[in-house]
């Protein structure tokens, strides 16, 4: 009864929407695979999807005053929520005409699919993936597992523990990760700190201005580069691990194991410079130009580390 | 292809369209195409462990064929040489292919262990592993034990050490055996 | 016993195998392009590694022995530097010029760019000073990715225009 009067309350907004101002309820649920992809698309405002035990998608909330319409459907495993606005421009949209604010509660094996403009989203408790991309807003993950894409143009993304292959970016915003387990973690930044923990095997990470700040545990080939931030990596290493580091500008800090066995290989070219605290062996510099270098063993080295800046500075030396 | 003992007719024709070709013939490159092709594409197919890679991979090859003949002076079996160009190229393209992460979340492949369920004819039953390997390891596996390179040059295509090399043929080797005994 | 039947399994593989489909029509497309000793099309040198490639070297002696009758001696490493800097900076304008007046998501989208020009500016610097060194280049081509990336990631995706 409630859904059927819900579903006539959004059937009169849509017919009145310029009448009435006030923002419209909504409370629908629809039954749902317990491992149906549930695709949200909206505009703005903020969204909590939850994952629950049910088979059920259930959506509540209220939604913004420019709504045109409200799309709730199923189609098989598909299901579609969708809050479509009257036609304006795309730049003349703002925040003041309130937005929607959604809770949505689906089946927690599902795959979500979330996309908006101006909102913020939590998820919490998804098992079955996320592809999730906010334009301006922050994104905040808590217990999600699967295949994992998070992407935001202006806002920051967090997400803890994470299982799964996970895939982090964000234009202008600070990355913050915990990410439990997995065999792979890709984040770039390019104005925005990239903070995190991990255990995958394979790893690559990259900024432009933001600095990177990770701890590492098991990597067998890992790529870190920035062009002006700086990079502090606390790495360690399986067997036949390649590391791989460059930055233009910014300082590279790489730290192991004291047990570490790896071959060397560092550069630095234009007033870079190189330190080594892990061994005495010390950086070498060209007869003519600025290029410094330094090359050494440890251990019966089986990995192979390498980096190289421009102007920054390079520190090698132990976790 | 004949593999005569005493190799005058095929090899003859092989110099004699490898000459052709170096002065612009497409049609006598596409003779030396249709000579070695199959040798080619099984190599790209096992480094690359996807079949469209494998496919591009093995028409650069050949793309990078043309442009190189000249450096090609006789001096060497031809094969031989064709064969080091073709694993060059091959890593190069490798490299190319945006990045490692782009290749995993592409959708003919998904992830490894769709992969290895796909219908593909597999040409024996080991590529049926190899195509589960991690890929450095893969790599390294198919250029040490089935063509036949050294750590050394290894190392030297990939810029690893020979110690990482050393480490991910034997990785690699123990995923396999554990596979191949468990059927 | 694994060790032994790994090699039992590489013993058996098997080398020739030939493609599913007719591989020679693309090839003979890509030919077609080119000149038979190699100026290949300038499109497809954007985003090959020169590294390893040995056809860069038969285009590179043909470079080289132009360039450096007209400009002095510069090393195959700064040509291509300049090579894949004249072919980004195309790239960047067809972009931009495709993108036209497509709403931009972030309001200083010029400043970032002009912030990896410097980068891309240092890089060089560094190469004309240490030539000859492909990780150099590989930072270069990076930088020049991380530019084509952001202009794209930052214009309004097609899902949301109304």
């Amino acid at each position: 009864m409630k859904t059927v009067i819900a579903y006539l309350l959004a059937l009169l907004a849509l017919f009145f929407s310029d009448i009435i101002q006030a923002q419209q309820e909504v409370d629908q649920q629809i039954e749902a695979a317990s491992d149906s992809i549930v695709d949200i698309e909206h505009l703005n405002g903020e969204a909590e999807i939850i994952g629950w035990d049910r088979d059920i998608v259930h959506v509540t909330g209220t939604l913004g005053d420019n709504t045109e319409e409200f799309i709730f459907e199923r189609n098989g495993k598909s299901i579609k929520i969708e809050v479509k606005v009257e036609s304006k421009s795309w730049s003349d949209w703002n925040s003041s005409d309130g937005g929607d604010d959604l809770t949505i509660k689906v089946p927690t094996g599902s795959r979500v699919k979330y996309a908006s403009t101006n909102a913020d989203v939590t998820l919490d408790e998804i098992f079955g993936g996320l592809d999730v991309e906010v334009i301006n807003g922050e994104i905040d993950a808590e217990k999600i597992e699967g295949k994992i894409k998070l992407e935001s143009v202006n806002g920051d993304i967090s997400a803890t523990g994470v299982d799964g292959e996970l895939n982090v970016q964000a234009v202008n915003g600070d990355i913050d990760l915990n990410h439990t387990s997995g065999d792979e973690i890709r984040v770039t930044a390019v104005n925005g700190d990239i903070d995190f923990t991990s255990a995958a095997s394979e790893a690559k990470v990259e900024t432009v201005n933001g600095d990177i700040n990770i701890i590492v545990s098991n990597i067998d080939d890992i790529s870190l580069d920035t062009v002006n931030g700086s990079i502090d990596a606390n790495i360690g290493l399986q067997e036949g691990a390649l590391v791989r580091a460059s930055s233009v500008g910014g300082s590279i800090d790489l730290n192991f194991d004291q047990n570490v066995e790896a071959r060397f290989d560092l550069e630095a070219h234009a007033g870079g410079r190189i330190r080594n605290e892990l061994t005495s062996d010390k950086e070498q510099k060209a007869k003519y130009g600025p290029r410094r270098w330094l090359e050494f063993s440890k251990g019966n080295p089986n990995s192979t580390i390498k980096a190289n800046t421009v102007s920054g500075r390079i520190t090698i030396g132990k976790k | 292809m004949d593999k005569m003992i005493n190799a005058p007719p095929a090899d003859i024709s092989l110099q004699a369209n490898i000459i052709a070709a170096k002065n612009g013939d497409t049609k006598a490159f596409q003779r030396i195409y249709a000579m070695h092709v199959d040798r080619v594409y099984p190599l790209c197919l096992r480094l690359c462990a996807d079949k469209s890679q494998a496919e591009d991979a093995t028409q650069e090859v050949f793309i990078q064929l043309w442009k190189s003949l000249a450096n090609y002076k006789g001096d060497s079996q031809f094969s031989t040489w064709l064969h080091s160009l073709a694993t060059n190229v091959t890593i190069s393209y490798l490299r190319k292919q945006k990045n490692w992460w782009q290749r995993m979340f592409s959708l003919e492949h998904s992830d490894i262990a769709q992969r290895s369920a796909e219908s593909e004819t597999d040409i024996s039953e080991l590529d049926k592993y190899l195509k589960k390997l991690p890929e450095r390891a893969r790599i390294v596996f198919v250029l040490h034990a089935i063509e036949g390179y050294r750590h050394e040059e290894i190392a030297n295509l990939l810029e690893i050490a020979v110690g990482t090399s050393k480490a991910q043929f034997h990785r690699a080797k123990n995923l396999l055996g554990e596979w191949l005994d468990n059927g | 016993m694994a060790k032994i039947n790994v090699d039992e399994a590489v013993a058996k593989v098997s080398k020739t195998k030939m493609p599913e489909r007719d591989l020679w029509p693309g090839i003979e497309l890509a030919l077609a392009s080119q000149q038979p000793t190699g100026q290949p099309a300038s499109s497809q040198k954007w985003s090959f590694t020169p590294v390893y490639a040995v056809a860069a070297s038969v285009v590179l002696v043909v470079i080289v022995s132009i360039s450096s009758f007209y400009s002095g001696q510069k090393s195959q490493t700064q040509i291509i530097a300049e090579q894949m800097s004249d072919d980004y900076l195309q790239k960047r304008e067809a972009l931009l010029v495709a993108y036209g007046d497509t709403a931009v998501t972030v309001n200083d989208l010029e400043v970032q760019l002009a912030n990896l020009d410097d980068a891309a500016d240092a890089i060089k610097r560094a190469i004309s000073e240490d030539p000859n060194n492909p990780v150099l280049l590989q930072m270069l081509k990076r930088v020049y990715a991380q530019q084509i990336e952001l202009i794209e990631k930052v214009h309004a995706p097609a899902w949301q225009q109304l």
